[in-house]
């Protein structure tokens, strides 16, 4: 018969596309990791003064155990590098890394294209931590960490947890009511944060933390928020095949075996713990958390088991790109990262949404 | 022990402080296709819905070969009871490959992706499904026939052994109704258990091994199509008149329904029809869409107007084939006739075996009679049949079958009786 006849050709068929689908999308995880190592190693030369990009790699490559390419290579050259850049692009790459992941986890669980990382109000809470910090007559170091991180990152979570017990019905977590508990949340936050603002004699100071800024970033900051951001992204791409079931109705996916519940506190626990850290580092850097999911979805689909970690590492590459940008660009003098991300990222996101448009009609 | 079944005992299930269905006991064997029918809001989708789960009862139980549904995770549930929803959202961004995987979600859990043998099933269920010239489509892109056989190649890959549909046929056309319909009695065949709610009563009656009849949220009737769809279980339910043409043998229901409600202030009118060899199907058609409560009188078995008193449920007073009418049919005749409000003779050709049917309508309180053609062109006894017809024709209204319903107004009129005595 012909069908028993075409049937193998149109199995094997089946299997080589999926093998090709799959084959596509780790080769991008691999030739993103190295666009990262490379984007890292060009941003360390770049910089008030001049470095060499092979000076940089000589740095960098020394960190190698048994390898020794540094030698020649004065101290202040060193410390410029290892000391100053290279904690600051790290970070820069670590938080831009966080937002991207949290977003495209907020995107796929509220299946809502305009969820941020600060929809639940995380931001605007660690906002009105920092502000508080920097309004205290005193100072207190913890684990190498200031007083604004530590503030910034309890508010946050304060907020986020405020905007889950408000949302909550029964033992469900509604996504419309998430969101529009988050909302106000924000709001309110944002109206004491400006309040505090009005009355403070720091207000350069504050104004540049809320807009975002990697300006004080040091190794201690790069020590601690790189295991816990590893942590949360193994969590986060752990459920990214419940989320992308989830992408259906909340009946559709229970249907199917998905204990959504579960996987919704569990992915917005995450996510917002991933957000209150990253924010609680840099001030709120905003459109990373919303436009590399995006840009990432236009160029590879919308499955969230590549979806998340290329977005993890887009938003690095970009952060860092950003980052770099604003601290050359009027140098010596630095604009806020969330500036750059504003202004480079929106345009660019347009030009996408352009494209595949195009592509679409 | 062999314990193949899901089950519900006793079970009330509410949204909230409204109480949707209660005291629902019903049971799903392997093997097995049970349609739930019942009018929009009667709680069809309601059961689906907690039988996969979704809903906890607030009385009774629902057990899973005699577990306790509530105590089996989403996964465990999954593996055996698949769903089909009524109107489910399908992101446009998935294609029909990736769609039908997702079935494979339960089998497979966080850690495992999927195998070559979760794609091996996956394509069988496709295929049984007709949907693999779709796969690589997105389903954003599909007809809403196509999603529907998606949806069922989707609950294939999940390989359950238990499958709820709601309304599988619904947005489907005629010919891919009978195709879904006709898959789904085959998966039952092959050993699963299938519970469907259906919209159209006659595609239930005729695929489904058992109905379930709701009204109000409880059980109004419950057993095989034959059992279930009835003129005057679907008037009781649906509230509207039905006609049901069918084939006990084949187990084929055709059910024709209209929405004309019975008129008449004062209870229910019943005629009496003297009928034969088709003569009184138009006309019992449409007496009964305008209300009446109609029997007929003698009929030989296999006469086209006993396929439709039947299919209208009116009672009937029936004779072998070819046998003229027996003194105990004449008898049931005369009180029939005597008893209605109207007695109606047809447009009937008369002969030996039937003449009787005259003599019955002569004790009838009012008469009226059709005679489309006159009764000599279908006097078939050499006389008799004029005589008496012309007997009764003093005392009886003539009409015609177009003007039927005019007619039987005027004659059911309350003065007339005095009148016509």
């Amino acid at each position: 018969m012909a069908a028993e006849v075409s049937e193998p050709t149109y199995y094997s068929q089946l299997v080589r596309s999926r093998v090709l689908y799959r084959r596509k999308r780790l080769y991008s995880i691999v030739v993103l990791l190295l666009l990262l190592a490379i984007v890292i190693g060009i941003a360390s030369s770049l910089g008030t003064a001049n470095v060499p990009l092979s000076t940089v790699w000589r740095l960098l490559l020394s960190w190698l155990p048994g390898v020794h390419t540094d030698h020649g290579i004065s101290d202040t050259l060193s410390t410029i590098v290892l000391d100053i850049r290279l904690p600051r692009i790290l970070l820069a790459g670590l938080v831009g890394a966080a937002l991207a992941s949290a977003g495209a986890t907020y995107q796929g669980l509220f299946r809502n294209p305009l969820a941020d990382p600060y929809v639940i109000g995380v931001a605007q809470g660690a906002g009105l931590g920092a502000v508080i910090a920097f309004l205290l007559p005193f100072s207190v170091h913890a684990a190498g960490l200031s007083l604004v991180p530590l503030l910034a990152f309890g508010f946050g979570l304060v907020s986020a947890g405020i905007v889950y017990g408000l949302a909550r019905v029964g033992k469900t977590l509604p996504r419309t009511a998430v969101i529009l508990a988050g909302v106000a949340m924000g709001q309110l936050l944002a109206a004491i944060t400006s309040f505090l603002l009005v009355n403070s004699d720091n207000l350069h100071g504050i104004l540049i933390w809320l807009l975002g800024s990697f300006s004080t970033s040091n190794w201690d900051e790069v020590h601690v928020l790189f295991p816990y951001l590893c942590a949360g992204l193994v969590v986060i791409y752990l459920y990214s095949r419940p989320l992308n079931l989830m992408q259906l109705d909340e009946e559709q996916s229970q249907q199917l075996g998905v204990n959504v519940e579960r996987v919704k506190l569990i992915l917005l626990l995450t996510a917002t713990l991933i957000t209150a850290a990253a924010v609680s580092f840099a001030g709120s850097i905003g459109f990373v958390g919303l436009i590399i999911p995006h840009a990432v979805r236009l160029v590879w689909g919308g499955d969230h088991r590549f979806l998340l970690p290329l977005s993890t590492l887009a938003g690095a590459i970009f952060l860092i790109l950003a980052d770099t940008l604003a601290r050359t660009i009027i140098s010596p003098a630095e604009l806020p990262v969330g500036v750059v991300t504003a202004l480079c990222g929106a345009p660019f996101f347009l030009y996408l949404l352009w494209q595949k448009k195009r592509e679409v009609f | 022990m062999t314990s193949d079944y899901l089950q519900m005992k006793g079970v009330d299930l509410r949204y909230g402080a409204r109480t949707i269905v209660s005291d629902i006991n019903l049971k799903i064997d392997t093997g097995q296709v049970i349609g739930i029918i019942g009018p929009n809001g009667s709680g069809k989708s309601t059961i689906l819905k907690a039988l996969c789960g979704l809903l906890v009862p607030s009385a009774g139980q629902i057990n899973l070969d005699g577990v306790e549904l509530g105590r089996l995770s989403r996964e465990a549930i999954a593996r055996q009871i698949g769903v089909v929803p009524q109107a489910p959202l399908l992101p446009d961004g998935f294609t029909v490959l990736e769609t039908v995987l997702m079935g494979r979600y339960p089998h497979l859990g966080l850690l495992r992706s999927e195998s070559k043998k979760d794609l091996d099933i996956a394509c069988r269920a496709m295929e049984r499904a007709n949907v693999q010239s779709l796969a690589y489509r997105h389903v954003g892109q599909i007809s809403g026939g196509e999603k529907q056989r998606v949806l069922i190649a989707r609950v294939l890959a999940q390989e359950p052994r238990f499958l709820l549909l709601d309304e599988p046929t619904t947005h489907l056309d005629i010919q891919h109704q009978l195709e879904v319909m006709e898959l789904i009695r085959s998966l039952a065949d092959s050993g699963l258990g299938v519970i469907e709610a259906v919209h159209d009563v006659s595609l239930a009656g005729r695929f489904c091994d058992r109905l379930i009849l709701l009204k109000d949220g409880h059980i109004f009737k419950e057993g095989t199509p034959q059992v279930v769809v009835t003129p005057d279980n679907i008037e009781q339910v649906f509230g509207v008149m039905a006609m049901v043409y069918g084939d006990l043998g084949s187990g084929l229901l055709v059910v024709n329904t209209s929405l004309a409600r019975p008129q008449s202030s004062d209870g229910q009118k019943h005629i009496h029809v003297i009928g034969g060899g088709g003569s009184a199907v138009e006309i019992m058609q449409r007496l009964y869409i305008e209300g009446y409560r109609l029997t007929i009188g003698v009929l030989n078995q296999g006469d086209t107007d006993l396929s439709t008193a039947l299919a209208l449920g009116a009672e009937a007073v029936v004779v072998l084939p070819f046998a003229k009418i027996d003194d105990a049919s004449h008898q049931r005749n005369m009180e029939l006739a005597a008893q209605a409000d109207c007695c109606l003779v047809a447009d009937v050709p008369f002969g030996q075996g039937n003449l009787l049917n005259l003599r019955a309508a002569a004790v009838a309180r009012r008469l009226l009679l059709i005679d489309d053609r006159p009764i000599e062109q279908r006097d078939y006894t050499g006389g008799a049949a004029t005589a008496l017809y012309s007997h009764l024709k003093a005392r009886a209204f003539c009409t015609n079958t177009a003007n039927l319903k005019e007619s039987l107004k005027d004659i059911l009129l309350p003065q007339q009786v005095t009148n016509a005595k």
